[in-house]
């Protein structure tokens, strides 16, 4: 993760604790820019041995370029060799339009670039807008922030705050206080030419390859359900070779026991005492996030309270102690291929689908906790938690190649088994996987 | 009926020759002190000043002698030490005065405000706008002349100014290399009224930014709506237009570098006709609650607004001497910026956090790019900052210069000017930039360098 703050007046000053929780996102590096009175501070997450210090003049254009993310567009990979921010910048020298450019990049990303001649700001983000970004401005002063997490617009005077969604185009207009822009990166053709099983899968095995890391082993936290079942089989089959790490006191544990015979999976051991400590870690070093704000139905009404920030943040906290900085995460699965349901049968009341797709899928296109609801909720808790540890967390699920082919799936595919595509290729794998919906729930089983 | 006097500096060489605005009597400074000395008027008058550092005028005699002041300030951006010269001279007449005036590039007014809260920006010269010319602009608009114009590109002014590098630089950039694909007509000099009824011929204009100060001919292209064209530091001309304008049309266009200048006069050449009327109207709009005021003064709300109030009850403080060592070193750098014209930008590399508060906030230029990576754990008695000059397709990366300060003899004494200067033709890339210039502008192109004298405290190294 990296994290960055933009204020519009050099004058703002960031709050300590603001200024502590971008920090850990980005622990590598920290560089401040200040041109013509607006203020940029990036802190990097160094993911590969050699780095590029954020924020980048690029002079040819006059432009300022800042993100939190990961491109991978197959030419950061062949000419590029994995640098994605010197793809960036080639791309932006070389694309008349930053609409333009964004449109074409493939990734996990928040990427701000702020024009000197216009004096504005424009950001892109990704189809789910994976990484955190809010906007906050001040009508009494016409002062602006925007940044990784809300708390960098407490420095502002009652502040009117939101988040940009994904797969938005925003451009913010300083001199004279106004959004010029704010419309879709990307349009979906929801019934475009019908995909196979057999797409999806190989877009699945493209979404692991691309985001495994260069360099460094890649984490994956593993429970006995079907995502992080697949993701870590998938891996295994792939080559990867990543840690897996599980908490065996809340899952099914002859599943996990199989797994581990199958896959070596290391299991830890979650104490009460450890359990409190990790509770504390999360309470003082993560930025809360509310979930109920986003999906009212939840029983959790933010990341504080959520006993499964606690059991991530354990799981993350060994992970890096082994060397990772890259963690795989499975959300996405849950509400895209079954929206918590199965055959009309819902699983948890947040569902609006009950696991139903019709043929036509514009009938549903897009359903409350897609892009919104427990989308938003869960991927926040994976982000602020692996913020704090300064490790990315990437989303296998929500690659947007794999996305797109599951929406023009056939219904039947995405029906007969639960959770579609997923659910049938654990079965012709022979994944061992246990067949009730636990919940990822860190308070359960705890040792003494 | 009071007349407001304009006071001009006789003796002074830089302003000797400045014109006087119409309908407003003139009166030399020289003869203030000789009246004031010999007699009391009955009535006093109205004064008016036109300040640019090199201006003598003595506080005391003037309150002796005006009813009331209004004082602007111009031309700060190529002269010896304007900014200390200004901080001196508002602070001996900020008490006697009814408002000071800046008629600078916006970007300067934080740093004055900050220090005399009773600066405000006048980012509409008077000199410009004359009292009549926004309603002969709305009639002209009215007759929708405005869109029957020749779509051709005008210049007007000098076309190699010693004293504007960068505009003497791009324009003849432009006549040498794209007179085939650019079709550029160079006007002479005119007064404001001309200049309206000229731009109304035209579909856009090329007017870039007087170094870092705005250049007066902006302001009439925008009544009749001829697209602007002009560089980032004319920044933000912007608010003379609504959203919705900006984004169909684009009545104002900056560019970075020449390159993108290039792209853009080229891409426009091919595009399709402009709403000219509707450019127009709504800059006249935008200008009318500007209007004129009792003091026949100019000024959008807009640019005054969000800036830091100070609270500085003496001015002796350490907050205070920072900011003059600050507004120093920004001397330095706006002097590089001026004369080193074939670099877009220059970074500003702080190497510890000394002074990068105070130039970030209140000393804007839209190609200087401040920077800090971090504290150094070493040297934290000395501020040292690097400038460089970052690569563009003629020039390579160097770095221009070194300025350290020696904080563990900050004092009230370290802000005394010394003998020592800041002389810009010492940079090593210097007679690189200038070859390049001379074969651009002309063999005998030599721009007029102005030496910065550094303070005490200040050194700066090539």
């Amino acid at each position: 993760m990296c994290s960055f703050i933009f204020y519009s007046s050099s004058s703002i000053r960031c709050n300590k604790d603001a200024k502590l929780s971008h920090l850990r996102r980005g622990p590598d590096a920290t560089q401040v820019i200040s041109v013509n009175g607006r203020l940029f501070c990036h802190n990097l997450l160094a993911l590969n041995g050699s780095h590029t210090t954020q924020p980048i003049l690029i002079e040819s254009k006059g432009y300022i370029l800042f993100f939190n993310g990961e491109i991978y567009n197959s030419d950061v990979i062949d000419y590029y060799g994995g640098n994605d921010t010197s793809y960036l910048i080639d791309l932006l020298e070389n694309t008349d339009s930053i609409e333009a450019a964004f449109r074409s990049l493939d990734g996990e990303f928040v990427i701000c670039v702020y024009s000197i001649a216009c004096d504005s700001l424009s950001i892109a983000t990704d189809l789910f807008r994976t990484k955190p970004v809010w906007v906050a401005y001040s009508s009494s002063n016409d002062e602006w922030s925007i940044s990784t997490y809300l708390s960098a617009a407490d420095s502002l005077l009652e502040a009117y705050t939101c988040e940009i969604p994904g797969n938005r185009f925003v451009t913010i207009n300083f001199s004279s206080n106004s959004v010029l822009e704010n419309k879709p990166l990307h349009h979906f053709n929801v019934n475009g030419a019908e995909s196979t099983f057999s797409d999806w899968c190989r877009l699945f095995d493209a979404a692991l390859v691309k985001r495994a890391p260069r360099t460094g082993r890649l984490l994956i936290p593993v429970s006995s359900g079907f995502d992080s079942g697949l993701i870590a089989y998938r891996c295994m089959h792939l080559g990867l070779d990543p840690i897996l790490l599980s908490i065996i006191g809340c899952e099914d544990q002859p599943v996990m026991m199989r797994r581990k015979e199958q896959l070596g999976i290391s299991f830890l051991e979650l104490s009460r005492s450890k359990y409190k400590a990790s509770l504390k870690n999360v309470l003082e070093t993560v930025e809360d996030y509310s979930y109920t704000k986003h999906q009212p139905l939840l029983d959790i009404a933010s990341l504080h309270q959520d006993p499964g920030a606690v059991g991530l943040y354990s799981v993350l906290e060994q992970g890096k102690n082994l060397g990772c900085k890259v963690s795989f995460s499975g959300q996405g699965a849950d509400e895209i291929y079954s929206d918590y349901g199965f055959k009309g049968k819902k699983l948890a009341n947040v569902s609006s689908l009950a696991g139903r797709y019709p043929a036509d899928m514009r009938r549903i296109f897009p359903w409350k906790n897609l892009f919104s609801g427990t989308q938003r909720a869960y991927l926040m808790k994976d982000e602020h938690v692996a913020g704090s540890l300064g490790m990315e967390s990437r989303y296998p699920f929500l690659d947007r190649n794999l996305f797109m082919c599951f929406l023009t799936l056939p219904a039947e595919v995405k029906n007969s088994s639960y959770k579609g595509p997923i659910g049938r290729w654990i079965s012709e794998l022979g994944i061992p996987v246990a067949q009730s919906k636990l919940g990822f729930s860190a308070n359960r089983g705890l040792t003494s | 009926m009071k007349i407001l006097r304009h006071i001009m500096p006789q003796e002074a060489k830089i302003a000797g020759i400045r014109s006087v605005e119409k309908d407003m009597s003139a009166t030399f400074y020289d003869e203030i002190k000789e009246a004031a000395n010999t007699s009391h008027l009955p009535i006093k008058p109205r004064g008016y000043i036109f300040f640019q550092p090199g201006d003598s005028h003595d506080p005391a005699l003037l309150k002796s002698y005006l009813s009331s002041l209004i004082i602007r300030i111009g031309d700060l951006h190529h002269l010896q030490n304007p900014l200390l010269k200004t901080i001196d001279f508002v602070e001996s007449v900020s008490s006697l005065t009814e408002g000071i005036y800046l008629n600078t590039n916006p970007s300067l007014l934080p740093f004055f405000k900050y220090l005399f809260p009773i600066c405000q920006n006048m980012p509409i010269s008077e000199l410009t706008i004359e009292e009549g010319i926004l309603n002969e602009a709305r009639k002209l608009n009215a007759s929708a002349s405005a869109n029957r114009k020749r779509r051709r590109i005008a210049y007007i002014g000098s076309g190699n100014s010693p004293y504007h590098p960068r505009r003497s630089y791009w324009l003849n950039s432009l006549i040498k290399d794209y007179s085939e694909t650019i079709d550029l007509e160079i006007l002479p000099s005119m007064n404001p009224k001309e200049w309206l009824h000229t731009c109304l011929m035209y579909s856009s204009v090329f007017s870039p930014s007087l170094n870092s100060q705005w250049s007066h001919n902006l302001f009439i292209p925008a009544l009749v709506g001829t697209k602007i064209f002009t560089d980032s530091q004319s920044l933000p001309l912007y608010s003379y237009y609504t959203t919705a304008l900006r984004r169909k049309s684009s009545p104002c266009s900056y560019a970075s570098s020449l390159d993108s200048l290039v792209k853009k006069l080229l891409l426009y050449c091919d595009s399709s006709a402009q709403t000219y009327h509707k450019i127009a109207m709504n800059a006249c709009a935008a200008l009318e609650p500007a209007g004129v005021t009792s003091s026949r003064v100019y000024e959008n709300p807009l640019l005054n607004s969000n800036i830091p109030r100070n609270n500085l009850s003496q001015k002796n403080t350490d907050e205070f001497i920072r900011f003059v060592i600050a507004a120093n070193i920004f001397e330095i750098l706006q002097e590089i910026a001026r004369i080193m014209v074939t670099y877009d930008m220059f970074t500003v590399s702080f190497k510890t956090s000394a002074f990068f508060a105070e130039l970030s906030t209140y000393f804007h230029h839209p190609r200087l790019a401040y920077r800090k990576s971090g504290e150094s754990s070493a040297g934290k008695d000395m501020a040292v900052i690097f400038v460089e000059g970052k690569p563009t397709k003629n020039m390579l990366p160097a770095r221009l210069v070194t300025i350290n300060v020696d904080l563990s003899l900050l004092s009230h004494r370290s802000i005394q000017l010394s003998s020592r200067t800041f002389d810009p033709r010492k940079i090593s890339t210097y007679e690189l930039a200038q070859r390049m210039l001379s074969s651009i502008v002309g063999n005998n192109y030599q721009p007029v360098v102005f030496t910065q004298r550094l303070l005490e405290i200040v050194e700066v190294d090539y």
